[in-house]
């Protein structure tokens, strides 16, 4: 029994896997003699042999064979399923499909005609968009519906659908044929002049596709008509209007912004649906516009939605954004909707305090919130009091700094560097009082701020003190202190305390910590050391900056280092290691 | 996927990806992997790959090769793989020993510059340095000294629980002996903190004993504690390892390894000093 003879009795078998097996044996057949039988596969009444089918006609050669059958195929009106899975194999046959959907589309009836336009659906090519600019002028508009479906999903030639698009719509009289151009054109993020989406605002069926597309307008009028829709009756436009200012908020302007507030401050009712959406809505996009949107009606009443919101994790990024906008006009209110709010909701509200307020009152609820039981709130109002705090907020912080709760003891350390930077003299007394009292939490913080200066200063009368001081916060658990203390180890030429301690730090677990070791190690004159870095480090980054350091040493160092390094180079088998002396050398003959 | 994916187990070390691992842990790190080590290296890193969300033993390798963070995660693997197992006051016979008869020597030999180094090499979570920084402080024998302790391990975690000083319930086997309860601090939760005394005089820094790059930088020392490192390393590795250690040690100084280590066919650059409950090694004096 010949191939096509077994393959056409399986076909015929009553058992769907049978038949299915069948369908996929097609591949192996010669595209002129399987032709009859991808045809009876691709008409079968179950769907997993038409599927089968439609793989195996990819396969099968000479592909000119395969087309025939399939254009055929699309005339036959009798079997809905055939047809469909006709179009299915002649798309997944790409621009060879284009010029059979074509002759299709020329002479075929309207049920053929739009058939042949699904063939279309996301091809590529020239002639595949001529065929699909056709089929907007065909007589039948579900042919015209299905052309613009299709444009909507070309690859690579979308500015001339986007002008064949917007064409019609500028000039078509059918509701139902511009709306589906409104939303082929949203696929395929059309910018619209604004006479003609405003035209299209004009009709309420039209509506919510035409404000989804303001989206991409970039003229603040656009904003307008976004604000506008909010009031709109329909609650489909209402929320496609907040999903687009939802959209246009993230890049608006000041002017933008602000055209938004005027047209929503005066409208009770609106606002009252926003805050029912916001409560209830399973859309994101749409809660988001509405937070956003009543921020920018600012009404005092819901300053604690927007604290609350931050405990959402869906729509804290848009809560966030909200509580900026409010509290540029009412700080008070948002101040005090952070005392009532919940423990997450309200660590997120503190962290926002010196964005959107920084007087008196605002100092006052952070100081306050010190108090909190909550980590999160005390690690949030921390970090606001390392921006708003004052000198005399430095020993309340610095009880922090030893709590046993590891974010708001590292917070507290922050924030003792960040007034330090702020409030030089006090932490300079604070610090000279802490050290005499071996306050190392306090004084390593103030240190990590301001080392150089307190270091070379005259807070600790001799020398030996100084280094002694710094030679223990060198071991500090914090890398910040370790850090600044190296680095004010470095002004001790000569010191043998301070040399080895540097020394050792070459070995500290921390980049920076290593990397101000190597600094200071070329501070003290200790180029020997610097150079068994160089010639050793398996560090990238320690040894770029030994060499950094030994060539501002002196020129004759300089010339060591790059001898020592063109060495290694030559002798290194380690590739990231080979890439970074091959990169140090490079940059210093370009800097040369 | 979660750390508390229900595919973690489905995660298998293979026998031949095994064979890699072990490859590549003993040409970085030194480590004697045979092949009994296959399912607790599977158990060590399986939470590796689970962070990486990574489907197999092999993509991890890939990683672990090639990866832009390469340098980073092989921390993390060695982290995983290496034993973090120590506590104060370990091997007590030996403290004794270091205490009584060998500070004393050493004391004497350094009266002049009045200044004293030591070196936990391989460290871990630092009990061990912390408790030599004990021993030397009650000594009484260097009030006023210059006295270095410094702290070294292979893994960044570890040196950075160190440097915090603070410690559970598993880091003391008994209880602090009466003579250093001084030193440390009890705190409210339960958990001890080392003392500023003796933190003062602790230094730690994170080396691989294996490479000589950073090993410099601890400078000569009086004394080593290498304990039970050596046992987890490569012939090879610990050759390496030993001849580091002796560079570091000034002539004279001790070298102190685990009860079940030594240097037998390893090297004869040291003497074996004897003391009443001990045998240590010494670097001997006036070598170069």
């Amino acid at each position: 029994m010949t191939d096509v003879a077994f393959i056409a009795t399986k076909l015929g078998s009553a058992e769907p896997e049978v038949r299915r097996l069948a369908a996929r044996s097609l591949a192996q057949l010669d595209a002129e003699a399987g032709a009859p039988l991808l045809a009876q596969a691709l008409g079968d009444s179950d769907w997993r042999v038409r599927k089968e089918a439609v793989t195996s006609a990819q396969t099968m050669r000479p592909r000119a064979a395969v087309l025939v059958v399939l254009e055929v195929l699309l005339d036959k009106k009798d079997n809905i399923g055939l047809r469909n899975a006709a179009v299915l194999a002649l798309r997944a046959l790409g621009t060879d499909a284009t010029q059979a959907a074509g002759r299709a589309f020329d002479t075929l009836d309207a049920d053929g005609r739009k058939l042949a336009v699904e063939v279309l659906v996301g091809a590529s090519d020239e002639g595949a968009v001529a065929v699909l600019a056709r089929a907007l002028s065909d007589p039948d508009e579900n042919v015209r519906i299905a052309g613009v479906e299709a444009l909507a999903a070309v690859k690579g030639r979308t500015a001339t659908a986007r002008d064949l698009l917007s064409t019609l719509l500028a000039n078509e009289l059918s509701t139902e044929l511009r709306l589906a151009c409104l939303r082929s054109l949203d696929a395929l993020s059309a910018v619209l002049p604004m006479p003609l989406l405003e035209q299209t605002l004009e009709e309420p069926l039209l509506r919510a596709a035409a404000v989804r597309l303001l989206r991409h307008v970039p003229e603040k009028r656009a904003a307008l008509f976004s604000a506008m829709a909010l009031k709109d009756p329909q609650r489909t436009v209402v929320r496609e209007a907040l999903r687009t200012l939802c959209h246009r908020i993230q890049i608006a302007g000041v002017e933008e912004l602000e055209i938004v507030e005027r047209t929503l401050a005066p409208q009770a009712d609106v606002l009252a649906l926003l805050r029912q959406l916001l409560l209830s809505s399973d859309d994101t996009e749409v809660r988001s516009g509405a937070i956003l949107a009543l921020s920018l009606a600012r009404a005092p009443e819901d300053a604690s939605l927007f604290v609350d919101a931050l405990a959402d994790d869906q729509i804290a990024e848009a809560a966030e954004r909200s509580l900026r906008f409010y509290g540029q006009n009412d700080g008070s209110g948002l101040l005090t909707a952070t005392k009532t709010a919940g423990p997450v909701a309200r660590g997120a509200a503190i962290s926002m305090v010196p964005l959107v307020s920084r007087d008196g009152d605002a100092v006052l609820l952070l100081r306050e919130a010190l108090l909190a039981a909550e980590p999160d709130v005390v690690v949030a109002a921390l970090r606001g009091l390392s921006e708003l705090g004052q000198a005399q907020d430095l020993e309340q912080v610095r009880v922090l700094s030893s709590s046993q709760n590891p974010s708001v003891c590292v917070a507290a350390s922050h924030t003792i560097a960040a007034l330090a930077e702020l409030y030089p003299e006090a932490a300079a007394a604070a610090w000279a009082r802490a050290s005499s009292r071996e306050d190392v939490d306090l004084a390593g913080c103030v240190l990590a701020a301001c080392a150089p200066a307190v270091a070379s200063g005259h807070q600790i009368a001799d020398a030996e003190s100084r280094i002694g001081y710094l030679v223990r916060a060198a071991g500090h658990p914090e890398p910040r202190v370790r850090t600044a203390a190296i680095e004010g180890l470095g002004g001790f030429t000569g010191n043998a305390d301070a040399r080895d301690a540097v020394t050792f730090a070459v070995a500290d677990e921390e980049p920076s910590a290593a990397l101000a070791a190597v600094r200071s190690l070329a501070a003290l004159g200790e180029t020997e050391t610097l150079t068994q870095v160089l010639g050793r480090s398996k560090d990238a980054s320690l040894l770029g900056a030994a060499f950094d350091a030994l060539r501002h040493v002196s020129e004759g160092q300089a010339e060591i280092a790059r001898r020592l390094l063109s060495e290694r180079l030559k002798k290194e088998t380690d590739d990231t290691m080979r890439a970074a002396i091959s990169f140090t050398l490079a940059r210093a003959e370009s800097d040369a | 996927m979660s750390r508390f994916s229900p595919f973690r187990e489905e995660l298998e070390l293979k026998p031949e990806e095994h064979e890699l691992f072990c490859e590549l842990f003993r040409g970085i790190a030194g480590l004697s992997l045979g092949p009994q080590s296959r399912f607790s290296m599977e158990r060590r890193l399986r939470d590796r790959l689970v962070a990486l969300n990574l489907k197999s033993f092999s993509e991890y390798y890939q990683v672990l090769r090639f990866h832009p963070h390469a340098r980073a995660e092989m921390e993390e693997a060695i982290d995983a793989m290496t034993t973090h197992e120590t506590y104060f006051f370990r091997e007590d016979y030996q403290l004794r020993a270091f205490q009584e008869e060998l500070l004393p020597l050493l004391a004497k030999e350094k009266k002049t510059t009045r200044r004293l180094s030591f070196w936990s090499a391989g460290c871990s979570t630092g009990e061990e340095a912390y408790t030599i920084a004990a021993l030397v402080l009650a000594s009484g024998l260097v009030d006023d000294w210059d006295v270095r302790v410094y702290g070294s391990d292979i893994s960044k975690k570890c040196v950075s629980f160190a440097r915090r000083g603070i410690y559970g319930k598993s880091s003391f086997r008994s209880s602090i002996p009466v003579a250093y309860t001084s030193y440390f601090d009890r705190r409210a939760d339960g958990d001890v903190e080392v003392g500023k005394s003796i933190r003062a005089l602790c230094h730690f820094g994170q080396m691989n004993l294996t490479d000589a790059d950073k090993t410099s930088v601890v400078g000569q020392v009086d004394a080593i504690f290498c304990r039970n490192v050596l046992i987890y390393l490569t012939d090879d590795a610990r050759k390496r390892v030993i001849s580091t250690l002796y560079e570091q040690l000034r002539p004279g100084g001790v070298l102190m390894l685990g009860h079940s280590e030594s240097l037998l066919n390893v090297t004869t650059a040291f003497e074996l000093y004897h003391l009443k409950e001990d045998l240590v090694y010494k670097r001997p004096p006036g070598t170069p």
